[in-house]
């Protein structure tokens, strides 16, 4: 399966970082810096999973997340939203928007690994990849 | 005039107050220099005057007929001066009666301008400070984010470095980076710490809690920071009933507070000592206990741990870093956020004991139960 994923946040080390950790683990990743890239790159890539950053410009982590659940060819990719600790409206909000999951920053490179690593046996397991 | 009769003329005369009298119409029957001149008039101007007819709107805002308007006692107002400018005044108003006629009033007055003008400016400098304190909430809180994102790069950089996912590493690159990364865990601790202070300040932290057993809780704050114990040498023993804790707590916060407890413990213990973490029930109360087998505390120091900025340092055997927030954020959390109580004990030559006890609960929802 597409071992694909998007990475949003407007901070280039964090995204750097991010998608180095992902990268040597053996994803492909793309990026995206603002809320409106993150729907564009979505639609064009198709991407399964997106961890998004609720902090970014133009249109923020949860509308973003309302807009992919909105969109009938969007509403199957798996959404991760990154909430900063001690924001614990965030996750509330980051659930009502549709998300899958949350993840509070900071996160270790194993925390969100092994989350991705579920989120993609799981989804294997859905499309009856052996 | 009988000697009585000039005397009080002469203190009527001297007052600073101001004085004057009413007929039962309103109309002034006398009224003495200092609250003639207090309104800016010659006293025989006034005489004879009725008090709805002077000034502006009448130079008191007293209305009449006196029966009516007369409220006995002390009053605050604005007075009129002959000029159309008017003043505070703090005013004592007492009905002149005799065999039951109503033969007017008597009204004691005196300029409280200075007075207003000071209640005024305490008035605007409290104002003032509310605003520099929810300007400090709101920096503080808006720093601290801000020093997050770079702390949380800084953080993912080392991890892949110290990690050797970027290559290999040498023994004293590895170790320098170890540094790195534990200080960079602590300063995110401090940031979070100054962040969760100004919740607390601002009165805006929230609380999920529910009913639980706190046994599994406990064992696994004590084994995410069993390797803190295990690089310093400290033995940790976790001591726990067989019976369940069941208390109503936010998971979060109270593994916070365990945590920063254990991280005391550890800071305050020497190489090779003991740090025992326990748990039990006492009367109506969930206790745990946080036991360190470090050189203590005195005695003045027992309350003074849980102020905010305080910390108890004196000479140890390395410096202690923190922002003196630690323990008052866990006594916020257990007292307003859970009802409980937290306390330090410390029995001579025994280390520091840090206890906190929550209300016991029956446990919710045990569908296990026959």
């Amino acid at each position: 399966m597409n071992r694909t994923l998007l990475v949003v946040d407007d901070e280039p080390s964090i995204l750097e970082t991010t998608r180095f950790i992902l990268e040597s683990e053996g994803y492909r990743v793309l990026a995206a810096r603002d809320g409106e890239e993150a729907l564009e790159v979505l639609r064009r890539e198709r991407p399964p999973i997106v961890l998004l950053d609720v902090m970014i410009p133009k249109l923020n982590g949860f509308d973003v997340c309302r807009a992919i659940k909105a969109d009938p060819e969007l509403r199957s990719t798996f959404v991760l939203v990154l909430t900063a600790r001690g924001q614990r409206a965030d996750e509330a909000m980051a659930l009502e928007a549709g998300a899958d999951t949350y993840m509070r920053k900071p996160f270790d490179d194993e925390e969100i690994l092994a989350c991705i690593e579920a989120v993609f046996a799981r989804l294997d397991a859905q499309r009856g990849v052996p | 005039m009988s000697q009585e009769e000039q005397a009080l003329r002469l203190i009527l005369k001297t007052v600073s107050e101001g004085i004057y009298g009413l007929d039962p119409h309103g109309a002034i029957t006398f009224i003495n220099p200092a609250g003639a001149r207090m309104l800016g008039y010659e006293p025989e101007a006034l005489v004879g005057r009725c008090v709805l007819q002077g000034g502006s709107e009448g130079w008191t805002s007293l209305g009449f007929p006196l029966e009516a308007a007369v409220q006995e006692g002390c009053h605050e107002d604005l007075f009129w001066r002959a000029d159309g400018s008017c003043f505070f005044t703090e005013y004592t108003i007492s009905r002149i009666q005799e065999q039951g006629a109503d033969l007017g009033a008597v009204i004691t007055f005196r300029d409280i301008g200075a007075r207003k003008q000071a209640e005024l400016e305490l008035h605007m400098a409290h104002g003032e400070l509310q605003r520099l304190s929810a300007l400090k909430d709101e920096f503080l809180s808006t720093i601290s984010h801000e020093l997050r994102t770079p702390l949380a790069a800084i953080r993912n950089a080392v991890a892949i470095v110290a990690k050797e996912k970027a290559g290999p590493l040498n023994e004293t690159q590895a170790r320098f980076l170890s540094m790195t990364r534990e200080h960079v865990d602590r300063l995110h601790r401090l940031v979070d710490d100054v962040l969760d202070f100004q919740k607390l300040e601002a009165g805006s932290m929230t609380y999920h809690p529910t009913v639980a057993d706190l046994r599994p809780l406990v064992l696994e704050v004590a084994n995410g920071y069993s390797t803190v114990f295990a690089e310093r040498r400290i033995q940790l023993q976790v001591q726990l009933p067989s019976h369940p804790l069941t208390a109503r707590f936010d998971r979060d916060r109270l593994a916070q507070v365990l945590l920063n407890l254990l991280s005391n413990a550890a800071k305050f213990t020497p190489e090779g000592g003991r740090v025992r973490l326990s748990g039990e029930v006492v009367g109506n109360d969930v206790r745990l206990g946080v036991e360190d087998s470090g050189k203590g505390l005195q005695e003045g120091d027992m309350e003074r741990v849980f102020h905010k900025f305080v910390q108890v340092d004196s000479s140890l055997t390395r410096p202690v870093g923190g922002t003196g927030l630690g323990l008052a954020i866990c006594k916020a959390i257990i007292v307003d956020g859970h009802g409980g109580r937290i306390w330090a004990e410390s029995p001579q030559g025994h280390g520091a004991r840090f206890w906190l006890a929550l209300p016991l609960r029956e446990p919710e929802g045990d569908w296990l139960v026959d």
